[in-house]
């Protein structure tokens, strides 16, 4: 009896201990159980420290490449590489319909020559007129391109345009009705529009 | 109505108008008005005072002033989208035979203008013009002038003449382009390596 009143302090004892240390231990209700809780509170006291072996998922890294970045001297000739290489062509005439990215009228267009574009203001120039674009946010070629930050020199590139036509948009109605009040209201609006025609894109030589 | 319920087209010039050389693409322009009436007072003031200043700016442009008995004053302009419009040798060509159209008689209230520009022809009420005017192969407008004064009717034959004669319709885009990429269109294996030889950049990379 007594040694049962023993053990049974002992499971008591162990039980607090576990819940002291935050682990949820069942009843132990044999005897022999009892002695393997004290065994396993020992030894983790007395074990040293082991390596943790974490193991390899799919959140062990992210699923984008690591981004390694290039030796910044290695860099410098490189892009003096490409600029020599830019300039060569730009000299030599080594390109072919050229486009360019132009800013106009509030909006941005990507143009190339011979094409038309539509402009929803009227314009000071007459029709035939020929104009010269000067915010060009980027020229390039097959092979090359140049980028302005934000705009390139006037002496770099030259967009010429020519006013082809100024009319009206299509007339659009503005209909404004009330039931049971009588009252409508019709305006036809018609605002002017301009059509440009683009009729060349040059580059000179004098890229740094 | 919507813009989807009416009829659209795509941005577009007559001929490539532009490339080479502008060329205004109205060909013929006709002011029919009363010679009395009030609603026609306007248009008289123009014919008096502003139509010769519009016929020597606008040299390819055939200018017909046609007072007849009517009680709406019109302007019709006819635009001509056949013509071969590179060559300014074949537009003069083009305005002589306006010229030469028989049957013109000249009004005795009208008369000094004809001395001034020789473009102008002006014909009696009781001639048929269509009889005499060879057609022009392209967009017609007619514009209603009663009760306008002379400078919106000048507007109005301004805007007319900066037109083409293409349909005022909803326009579906703001640009046209014969040649939409240059550097060629995108496609999933650009900027992409190789699959056949991958690990050779990397052993010249090393090297």
């Amino acid at each position: 009896m007594t040694a049962c009143r023993m053990f049974a302090s002992y499971t008591r004892m162990a039980m607090a201990a576990c819940s002291l240390r935050g682990l949820a231990v069942p009843l132990l209700r044999r005897f022999d159980t009892v002695f393997l809780v004290r065994a396993r509170l020992q030894s983790t006291q007395e074990l040293p420290v082991q390596p943790k072996y974490a193991a390899i998922t799919s959140l062990t890294q992210p699923p984008w490449k690591k981004v390694i970045l290039p030796n910044p001297e290695e860099e410098i000739l490189h892009h003096k590489e490409v600029i020599q290489q830019a300039n060569t062509m730009i000299s030599e005439r080594d390109y072919g319909r050229l486009f360019a990215v132009v800013q106009f009228a509030a909006r941005q267009w990507k143009v190339t020559a011979e094409d038309l574009i539509l402009i929803e203001a009227p314009l000071q120039a007459e029709c035939g007129d020929r104009i010269c674009m000067e915010k060009v946010l980027l020229v390039g070629g097959g092979n090359f391109t140049l980028l302005g930050r934000p705009l390139l020199k006037k002496d770099l590139v030259r967009v010429e345009a020519t006013i082809i036509e100024k009319t009206e948009t299509w007339p659009k109605i503005s209909f404004h009705y009330k039931a049971r009040k009588r009252e409508q209201r019709k305006h036809v609006i018609a605002t002017p529009q301009t059509v440009l025609r683009i009729n060349s894109i040059d580059i000179a030589p004098t890229l740094r | 109505m919507t813009g989807r319920a009416t009829a659209s087209r795509f941005l577009q010039s007559v001929l490539h108008n532009g490339l080479g050389r502008y060329v205004c693409q109205l060909s013929r322009i006709t002011l029919a008005f009363s010679k009395g009436s009030q609603t026609s007072r306007g248009v008289r003031d123009y014919v008096e005072n502003h139509v010769v200043d519009f016929a020597k700016k606008h040299q390819g442009t055939v200018v017909y002033i046609s007072p007849r008995r009517c009680h709406v004053p019109k302007v019709t302009a006819e635009y001509c989208t056949s013509v071969f419009t590179y060559s300014h040798h074949l537009l003069l060509f083009f305005q002589l035979a306006f010229h030469d159209a028989p049957r013109c008689y000249v009004l005795d209230q009208y008369k000094h203008l004809s001395h001034c520009f020789g473009h102008i022809v002006i014909q009696a009420y009781l001639i048929d013009q269509l009889q005499t005017r060879p057609s022009v192969n392209g967009g017609t407008k007619v514009v209603a002038l009663n009760s306008k004064s002379a400078e919106e009717i000048a507007q109005v034959i301004t805007l007319m003449a900066n037109q083409s004669g293409l349909d005022v319709v909803r326009i579906r885009k703001p640009f046209h382009t014969e040649h939409p990429s240059i550097q060629g269109l995108w496609q999933p294996f650009v900027n992409k390596r190789s699959q056949l030889s991958p690990r050779i950049a990397e052993w010249k990379g090393a090297q």
